[in-house]
């Protein structure tokens, strides 16, 4: 059988993270950046912080919470699609209790993949690498 | 006198009477029937004293005389009455005839068990109306789904703080010198970890718990659910000379509990047959058909009917329990509320999208089967497992072969993916990790294979035994027909996870 040559991209990534968990956000942050994939992982504590974040930088992948208070994750990204330009950034959605309503709502909203609470390193880099295709 | 005979042997309680409202004959089954004595009997002088109506619901004189000029048969209506000096009481329905020109038959039909039966059914459905609302109210709070829907959303954010932080401690710790502090650390990480993993274990089985709700899935042609649960209602349809007329489409199919949607299919359908005959529309007739929302990934059932439509006050109430607009004993009312259960069950939606004089549209949308299949396999597997999560994604158009994996993925945590199109897998190979792809053989062609390979390069591909064409492509792997559990595994390297005690 013939071995087949993947060729690697060395393209590197803006991500910003959206969890009101602080040390949630600190986690992925230091998983994210153990990886030579990622130029900037920016965090945020809630939506509003997240626009501030989104209006000043350009990111390929928002990781975003579902449950946060005043505004969810799936709220949050539903506005970000009213958005030309911030509505075509890949999202990860991120969720402790995902019920059936919450994940077709996701798959609506162009939500690349949702990735269960509590996970570890590796699943979270799988399905990063999988959303940015490296 | 062979007439009395035959009379005499009847089980009817019966009486004849003479042009002067003279009782002249009654046979042996009425004596015992009024619990009056021949001497009794003897004594009266017209039939009219012989009862009384107690809720004025028959008499006896006007249905005598009705049938003295008119002929013919009278029959009363249901009601109750008692005889002469006595108090039990009967519900009966009395039917005279005039047998000739004098005498005039009449006939007594006892219904008190037949309402006593109904009486009691009443008051049961009653008693069953006032639990279940005890029993929703109970579960409300009570529920294990909100019980472990609850817990799991408590305890995840400390459990990924948790875990996170112990994986950062053992790469930290890899780069220490002091190797005593670090071993004994270690262990204590592994331990840490090793409880982590049977919290997130009791949480694991408290979904699958909740989710077996909804028995098995499986894939099916929709165009079957439709055929089957047709073939189940055009009997009554035929019977009643309404037409059902369904639309096919062979190319939608469906990841469902097959007999759980059929039954709500029945429902709808019966719904819409009672609808028409009781309409006094010219056209009798029901659709069946179905649409695909490719946008959405989704698919509709709709049944459309030509009754009266469903009137505007209680349209909000025909998903309640227990609402119906049927007699009592004709329907329970649970119809559209279990429906209404089942497709929620499913992640689906049934409404009534039409309303008017001319009938009604139900319409039952559920999810494509392929992301029926990927939700399902997300909320049932664990985040945390160190094990390889490959998923293995099948394209195949048999059902047989499709439920094959499906039925795996219950004893192997979840590898596969299923999917009857290559449009709908290169969907799913966008944002999901993707090792190795089976393709069923009428789906198996060199350009389906490159399209695959356009998305992910160094995706292994296999086919089965009975596949045409193969050495066009490079194959990673032949799978035997027929399936069998061990041969795929193998074949695939695919390791069934083992369960680490804690």
């Amino acid at each position: 059988m013939k071995s087949k040559t993947k060729m690697v991209s060395k393209a590197k990534y803006n991500v910003l993270v959206v969890d009101d968990e602080e040390k949630i956000c600190k986690i992925i942050k230091i998983f994210l950046d153990m990886s030579s994939r990622f130029s900037n992982v920016v965090l945020a504590k809630d939506a509003l912080e997240a626009m501030m974040k989104l209006n000043n930088q350009d990111f390929d992948l928002i990781i975003v919470d579902k449950s946060m208070p005043n505004r969810t994750g799936l709220d949050f990204i539903s506005n970000l699609k009213k958005s030309f330009k911030l509505g075509k950034i890949k999202v990860l959605l991120i969720s402790g209790c995902l019920t059936k309503e919450d994940a077709l709502v996701a798959m609506k909203l162009g939500i690349k993949d949702i990735l269960i609470k509590p996970f570890n390193r590796q699943r979270l880099m799988e399905k990063v690498g999988a959303i940015l295709k490296f | 006198m062979s007439k009395q005979k035959y009379l005499d042997n009847l089980f009817e309680p019966i009486l004849v009477i003479n042009n002067k409202n003279e009782i002249i004959y009654y046979n042996h089954f009425f004596s015992t029937f009024s619990g009056l004595s021949p001497r009794k009997i003897k004594k009266i002088e017209n039939v009219s004293s012989l009862l009384s109506s107690i809720d004025n619901k028959i008499s006896l004189d006007q249905q005598i005389d009705k049938v003295r000029k008119d002929g013919g048969v009278s029959v009363s209506k249901e009601g109750l009455i008692k005889f002469l000096e006595s108090e039990e009481t009967f519900n009966c329905v009395l039917k005279v005839n005039q047998v000739d020109e004098d005498e005039v038959l009449i006939c007594f039909n006892d219904l008190s068990i037949e309402k006593s039966i109904y009486d009691k059914y009443r008051k049961q459905v009653e008693e069953l109306k006032v639990s279940y609302k005890q029993l929703v109210l109970a579960d409300k709070l009570k529920s294990i789904g909100e019980l472990s829907a609850g817990i799991s959303h408590e305890i995840s954010n400390p459990l990924t703080i948790a875990s996170g932080n112990t994986e950062i401690l053992e790469i930290l710790l890899e780069t220490q010198d002091d190797l005593n502090s670090k071993e004994d650390i270690l262990e204590a990480i592994t331990n840490i970890q090793s409880s982590l993993l049977r919290i997130n274990k009791i949480t694991l089985n408290m979904k699958k718990f909740v989710h077996e709700g909804v028995k098995s899935k499986q894939f099916v042609s929709v165009d079957k659910l439709i055929q089957s649960s047709v073939g189940l209602v055009s009997p009554s349809f035929e019977r009643l000379g309404i037409t059902l007329t369904c639309e096919h489409n062979s190319d939608i199919s469906a990841y469902v509990d097959e007999l759980a949607i059929e039954q709500v299919l029945v429902n709808l359908l019966k719904n819409a047959l009672d609808s028409v005959e009781n309409s006094n529309n010219s056209i009798k007739e029901v659709k069946v058909y179905t649409s695909l929302d490719t946008k959405n990934n989704s698919f509709s059932i709709s049944i459309e009917d030509t009754g009266s439509g469903i009137k505007e006050e209680v349209v909000d109430l025909i998903f309640n329990p227990f609402f119906t607009t049927k007699e009592l004993g004709e329907g329970t009312g649970m119809g559209l509320s279990l429906s209404s259960q089942i497709i929620e069950e499913h992640q689906g939606e049934i409404s009534l999208v039409q309303n008017s004089d001319n009938g009604c549209i139900f319409s039952v949308v559920l999810p494509s089967a392929e992301i029926s299949n990927y939700l399902e396999l997300e909320t049932r597997n664990s985040n945390l497992d160190d094990n390889e999560t490959s998923k293995v994604l099948v394209i195949d158009e048999d059902y047989l072969n499709l439920n094959f994996y499906t039925t795996l993925n219950e004893q192997c945590g979840g590898s596969f993916l299923v999917s009857r199109s290559i449009s709908k897998s290169l969907q799913l190979l966008e944002s999901i990790n993707i090792n190795k792809v089976i393709f069923g053989e009428s789906l198996f062609s060199k350009d389906n294979v490159n399209s695959i390979l356009a998305m992910e390069d160094d995706i292994e591909i296999y086919v089965y035994s009975e596949t045409d064409n193969i050495s066009e492509v490079d194959i990673r792997g032949i799978i035997t027909l027929p399936l069998n559990k061990e041969d795929v595994l193998e074949k695939l390297e695919i390791n069934l996870g083992v369960d680490d005690e804690v």
